[in-house]
């Protein structure tokens, strides 16, 4: 590094920026390693130890792949990922479609509806579904016979935990697909016409291949995300293994690490296979769209808009009524036989619940996430692409930033019993505290704020720093002053992702909660468990109802900001 | 000759194995106007980075007045510089971004108020203190980007191809602006470009720049009058290369290349004394002259075509048109020879 | 590509950097931490101040009134109660046995305990009273090595109004178990997680011998729709209907019924399987003189009350009770002859052979 040549005198003002620069670098680097690649490396130095700790080679990969059993999860895994993510792709792509190429009415209902589902954690997917279709069920049993009708499916299993992973993955799909599709070159579309191509001609050659790598995108998203899913497994899995739960037996059940973290590392695989057709995608994708592209222009079509308008409703319509149906059971006293109104069930002191406690943990677990990852996951976006020093050492940071991409959640929290609980480690003593949650969390959903950070602060002008520079401001002054003004919209983005998320999760601190720190998505899968699925219900209710509140004020916080800044964003043509 | 203000001694500087700058020396004297003129990738905006502080070069020196600014920080320099961007902070008014960089000189509220609007009249842009950067034009924003850095009353200003984001017409007019501040302040301007023209009718001293080398240094009628290479003849103006084997330059060798600006060679619809027999192949019409590709007689069929700019009024006068047989002079002391030294006539003092 | 070898590389160095870091910090850490305990227990090894850790399967809507008494007892002591099914409770101690974190076990079944305790991992302790506690239910040895409060045992809890639709009878025995009408019908819990599983798989096998009890279970197997991760859970789910007849145990089978459930609880005309809730001290370099008092009070007067709300056998006899309600005649009777060190001794194999052959049919989290 030829750079340190330059033998600038430390004793300056400029001296001083390139001293905190570089400490900081070393702390994000320190910071990443920590949170990131050591509990990875501690969960795959344990996958080759027995249940005592022993080295024992590969011995526990060879015992999981000739048990038939866990070879049965495995397929199993495989077969409902897949169904999941070719279903949910499909119909999210025509939901994208409807909103971007159409001119349907109502497209700001859809458009929030169709996130509905982000809001909630996924056992209540499962839980709207016994209560829709299990034995007992509102349209099982024909609206509690009130119906001439019943429609009975085999809900235990393989397909209720495919209707579940569709209903989780289908806002995932539908957002990489609408910003696919609105990428589009109109110019395209209008050579494509002005040589005689027909509508379907058009779709083939035109809109497919623009939308390509969206869709394997999305289709790759879907899948690792039910791959690693955990939660509707565990409530409408029935007698169905997958590996999620499996990971679960010999983790909690049997408390056997070393064949936790094998099938762990099993349970990677496909993310990171995943993660790199991502990585390679996103540069082709950037290079799809030029400077030159017009716009795409909607043409009128009124068979088209009202075929893909009854569409929209009939997903919307599913997804309000399951979250609907889940809310009611909420209030249900004695479902199906007493359907009198109770406030009974949101007293989770009588359940496995315990009280309302969790839910209050899960209250500030989540805002501490959200406050120390958001700070932390800018600064480090912002050392990474703005400062100019250690180009390797940003490399790997970057690099560090976006491998949790491929991390499921219970990898993450495997890694971290491994790495933090060992009294060896100096950083044990936040283990059993709510920041090993919180630090677990933010490691979780750490790659895709940093992509919104990344790609706020790409916008900016390259120059910034050093026209600063040039003028004698430090570059901290430069930061609060210009660069945390104008990402305030991207900053305030990731503040809620990392709130709803964590108020969600439940895959990373299921491993992790101390006794007395229980969070209120894993009472859910606690007060399931015992069959106290009314309160599971009413805690997911609550889960929701604070989501969409935060996300309420992430809207007016947002709706502010653009205010303010209006004079300065509103370019003049 | 008298010390230059500014000296870069030998200042290089690689990235890794790409050499961007190989040993640079030149010499900028007080109020001089300089540009740095070369096709992109040269090294001029490494050089003027280096310059500014904002590079560290690898070796060599940058001394100001005497006083070795090499391992100063940026700030310490005394160096406004306008960036190719502007780099406008879009959510700052004009004023603010004008006193951005006041504000850490410890200047009360008043003195930097008074900064302000002196440097907003220079540029003649007292209306516009209140608004953002995305409510100006493009002009508009070059100059508050000019003010900025000037606002700091900077020894020496730094300008990273300040007029390439406008259009034709107001970089026409910014060049006399930026000119006009430059006399007004008595500053002494180093500036980035790769426009000829813009150099040519700037600078008073261009610096022509290629593969992270300085190529010729001079006047902008020196540099465009006598370059000292092919590429510093074919990047500034246009130019036809020919062989002294038919030409038969006396000063030159017989195998040496020569050049000659298309406005240069004569014609004439009769024959003249030197002149040669020639047939127009092609003809452009640019307004102001007409550019002619011509054939030799000699050399029909082969080599490029030679380019003659002929003013309009004579051309119509012609009625030129294709296969029209003209002859044409190449005047002998117009010739531009490479690397050997010409007769003593025609050089201008440096 | 260049540039993801380039990623690699610097990965590389990190991993080796790591690596470094990860041995120097092992050298230090261990003389600082070295009273460090995981979890929950942490902090009192810490700071000193007067908290202990209790692993308990006792049922979470139990667990508060418990404790109220202590509470009021010992108000600066800090309890941290870690519940879980029968089954993760045991593997978690197991799987602690060299840095145990509780100090106390409580209310957990007396199988499992002495599985702890045939690993050498418990503290023999009389707790204050214990003299008054029936000899079946607790230890044998002086001082005794577990004292249990009370026992649960298997119950079916059947929902009448769905088996009504049906037009099927109430089982009323393991025998009509296995009647063919009632194939998809009949949840039960998974025995490697759930305690009232385990005493349902031992009972049976006491009532039938061995041979005989896995050939029946092989028939059941038949009948079961799935296997639950709790005790609780299949009374629950009668409850609801969504599975009519769920094995359970008693107390949580009552609890059902006095919500309001359309359930009838049934015990099994063969006898019923049981296991003691019992209280241990575990094992470990610094014994707190409060997990010893906390012993004492897990036996006393005020916490045996409590039990008896929930449980109709508890270890001390109080001849004024009547028969509880929910009960039709003496608990006691429905009790099969058990023998809890024998089951406890063959709760491995048991467990390794039951998860072989009905595994697959469990819900997810065992």
């Amino acid at each position: 590094m030829k750079t340190t040549q330059g033998a600038h005198l430390f004793t300056t003002g400029a001296g001083r920026d390139r001293f905190i620069q570089r400490t900081a670098i070393f702390v994000m680097i320190a910071g990443l390693l920590i949170a990131v690649l050591a509990p990875l490396m501690s969960l795959f130095s344990r996958a080759f130890t027995d249940r005592g700790g022993q080295y024992i080679g590969l011995g526990n990969f060879a015992k999981y792949f000739t048990t038939s059993a866990s070879m049965q999860s495995f397929q199993n895994t495989m077969f409902i990922s897949v169904a999941s993510s070719v279903i949910s792709v499909a119909l999210a792509l025509g939901f994208a479609f409807t909103l971007t190429r159409t001119a349907v009415r109502g497209k700001r209902f859809f458009k929030s509806v169709a996130l509905l589902p982000l809001f909630a954690p996924t056992m209540m997917h499962g839980i709207g579904l016994t209560y829709l279709f299990g034995h007992q069920g509102i349209i099982t049993t024909g609206f509690f016979g009130a119906l001439p009708w019943e429609w009975k499916i085999d809900l235990y299993g393989p397909v209720g935990i495919i209707l579940s992973e569709v209903i989780y993955t289908f806002p995932q799909a539908y957002l990489i697909l609408l910003v696919a599709l609105s990428f589009a070159d109109y110019n395209l579309y209008e050579a494509a016409e002005t040589m005689g191509a027909g509508k379907l001609r058009k779709f083939l050659t035109v809109t497919v291949p623009n939308i390509k790598y969206g869709l394997i995108s999305s289709l790759f998203v879907c899948f690792t995300l039910s791959f690693t899913d955990f939660g509707a497994p565990k409530v409408v899995g029935g007698q169905y293994n997958v590996l999620a739960t499996d990971i679960y037996k010999q983790v909690i059940g049997q408390q056997n690490m070393g064949m936790g973290a094998t099938v762990g590392i099993i349970l990677i695989i496909p993310a990171i296979l995943a993660f790199i057709v991502d990585r390679i995608l996103e540069g082709k994708m950037n290079s799809a769209i030029t400077a030159k592209s017009a716009p795409y222009r909607t043409g009128r079509n009124r068979l088209r808009d009202t075929l893909l308008f009854t569409y929209c409703l009939i997903i919307s319509g599913a997804i309000l009524v399951l979250t609907a149906t889940v809310f009611a059971a909420a209030f249900i006293k004695t479902w199906p036989y007493n359907l009198t109104f109770t406030l009974d069930h949101f007293d989770f002191s009588k359940v496995a619940g315990e009280g309302m406690k969790p839910f209050w943990t899960s209250l500030k677990v989540a805002a501490w996430t959200a406050v120390i990852g958001t700070a932390g996951t800018f600064m480090g976006a912002y050392l990474i692409e703005k400062t100019r020093h250690f180009r390797l050492l940003r490399q790997a940071g970057y690099f560090l930033s976006i491998l949790p991409l491929a991390l499921p959640g219970m990898v993450i929290g495997l890694g971290y019993i491994f790495f933090f609980n060992n009294r060896d480690n100096p950083l044990h003593a936040i283990y059993g505290t709510i920041w090993i949650l919180v630090l677990a969390n933010m490691a979780h959903f750490y790659s895709v704020s940093f992509i919104t950070a990344t790609t706020a602060l790409k916008k900016l002008d390259r120059e910034f720093e050093m026209a600063s520079e040039s003028m004698g401001v430090p570059f901290y002054k430069t930061f609060a002053r210009i660069t945390v003004p104008i990402c305030l919209p991207a900053i305030l983005e990731m503040t809620m992702y990392y709130f709803i998320n964590s108020m969600v999760t439940v895959s990373a601190v299921m491993f992790l909660y101390a006794a007395d720190l229980k969070l209120a998505s894993v009472s859910i899968v606690n007060m399931d468990d015992a069959g106290d699925v009314a309160p599971a219900a009413a805690m997911s209710m609550l889960i929701v109802i604070t989501n969409i509140g935060v996300r309420m004020i992430y809207e007016l916080a947002t709706r502010g900001v653009r205010k303010k800044s209006a004079a300065w964003q509103n370019r003049e043509g | 000759m008298p010390d230059p203000y500014l000296a870069i001694r030998d200042i290089h500087k690689a990235f890794g194995t790409f050499t961007a700058l190989e040993p640079i020396r030149i010499d900028i004297q007080k109020n001089e106007f300089v540009c740095l003129l070369g096709p992109s990738g040269c090294g001029k905006t490494t050089l003027l980075r280096i310059i500014a502080g904002l590079e560290a070069p690898d070796g060599g020196s940058i001394t100001v007045a005497g006083r070795d600014i090499t391992s100063l920080p940026p700030a310490k320099r005394n160096a406004g510089m306008m960036f190719q961007s502007y780099a406008l902070f879009p959510n700052l008014t004009t004023a603010q971004n004008i006193a951005y960089g006041l504000k850490e000189k410890r200047m009360s509220r008043a003195q930097i108020s008074e900064k302000v609007h002196e440097v907003l009249a220079m540029v003649d842009l007292e209306h516009a203190v209140d608004k953002y950067p995305a409510q100006l034009s493009g002009g508009q924003q070059q100059r508050v980007a000019l003010a900025r850095a000037v606002a700091l009353s900077p020894d020496f200003l730094l300008l990273d191809e300040p007029l390439s984001a406008l259009d034709a017409k107001v970089r026409q007019k910014l060049r006399k602006e930026v000119r006009r501040l430059h006399d007004q302040l008595g500053m002494t301007t180093i500036m980035v470009t790769h426009d000829q023209e813009e150099a040519l009718t700037m600078a008073d001293k261009i610096v022509v720049m290629n593969n992270a080398k300085v190529i010729q240094t001079g006047s902008p009628e020196e540099v465009y009058e006598q370059p000292k290479t092919r590429f510093v003849a074919d990047f500034i103006g246009a130019v036809n290369f020919m062989d002294n084997g038919w030409l038969q330059h006396p000063e030159y060798d017989k195998d040496s290349e020569l050049g000659i600006r298309p406005e240069h060679i004569r014609i004439s619809d009769r024959p003249t004394a030197y002149s040669r027999e020639a047939v127009v192949t092609d003809s452009e019409f640019r307004g102001a002259f007409y550019r002619l590709s011509i054939r030799l007689a000699a050399h029909l069929g082969g080599e490029e075509p030679i380019y003659v700019d002929v003013p309009a009024s004579f051309a119509k006068r012609l009625h030129v048109h294709k296969n029209l047989k003209v002859y044409v002079e190449f005047p002998e002391n117009q010739i531009i020879g490479f690397g050997t030294p010409r007769s003593g006539k025609l050089s201008v003092p440096v | 590509m260049k540039k993801w070898t380039g990623l690699l590389a610097t990965m590389l160095m990190l991993v080796s950097f790591l690596a470094a870091c990860g041995q120097g910090t092992k050298s230090e850490g261990a003389n600082q931490l070295k009273d460090q305990s995981a979890g929950a227990g942490k902090e009192a090894a810490v700071s000193g101040s007067k908290e202990i850790t209790v692993y308990t399967a006792l049922e979470d809507d139990q667990i508060e009134s418990y404790l109220e008494s202590y509470k009021s007892t010992y108000p600066d002591v800090k309890v941290n109660v870690v519940r879980d099914s029968t089954g993760v409770i045991t593997a978690k101690l197991l799987a602690e046995k060299d840095n145990p974190v509780a100090d106390v076990v409580w209310g957990t079944a007396a199988t499992s305990l002495l599985v702890l305790d045939q690993n050498g991992m418990l503290e023999p302790y009389s707790p204050a009273g214990v003299e008054k506690v029936t000899p079946e239910f607790k230890d044998s040895q002086n001082p005794t090595h577990w004292v249990g409060i009370d026992a649960w045992e298997t119950a079916f809890a059947v929902n009448t109004v769905e088996l009504k639709k049906k037009g099927l009878a109430i089982p009323q025995s393991y025998a009509d178990l296995i009647k063919p009408e009632y194939k998809g019908l009949i949840v039960m819990p998974n025995p490697a997680s759930s305690g009232t599983g385990f005493l349902t798989v031992s009972g049976l096998q006491q009532l039938l011998g061995e041979e005989e009890a896995w050939k029946y279970m092989d028939k059941l197997n038949e009948n079961i729709a799935t296997y639950t991760h709790s005790g609780s859970k299949p009374a629950k789910l009668a409850g609801t209907g969504e599975y009519p007849i769920g094995i359970s145990f008693g107390y949580r089978s009552i609890q059902e019924k006095k919500k309001g459930a359309p359930v009838e609880v049934v015990f099994p005309k063969e006898g019923s399987g049981w296991d003691v809730e019992a209280n241990a001290l575990i094992k470990k370099a610094d014994i707190k003189p409060e997990a010893k008092q906390f012993l004492d009070w897990a036996i006393s007067a005020e916490p045996m009350k409590k039990y008896n709300e929930n449980y109709a056998i508890i270890s001390i006899k109080d001849d004024a009770a009547g028969i509880p309600e929910g009960y039709s005649k003496d608990p006691v009777s429905q009790l099969i002859k058990n023998d809890l060190n024998q089951t406890a001794k063959n709760r491995d194999a048991t467990l390794a052979e039951w998860t072989k052959r009905y595994d697959s049919k469990s819900e997810p989290k065992q």
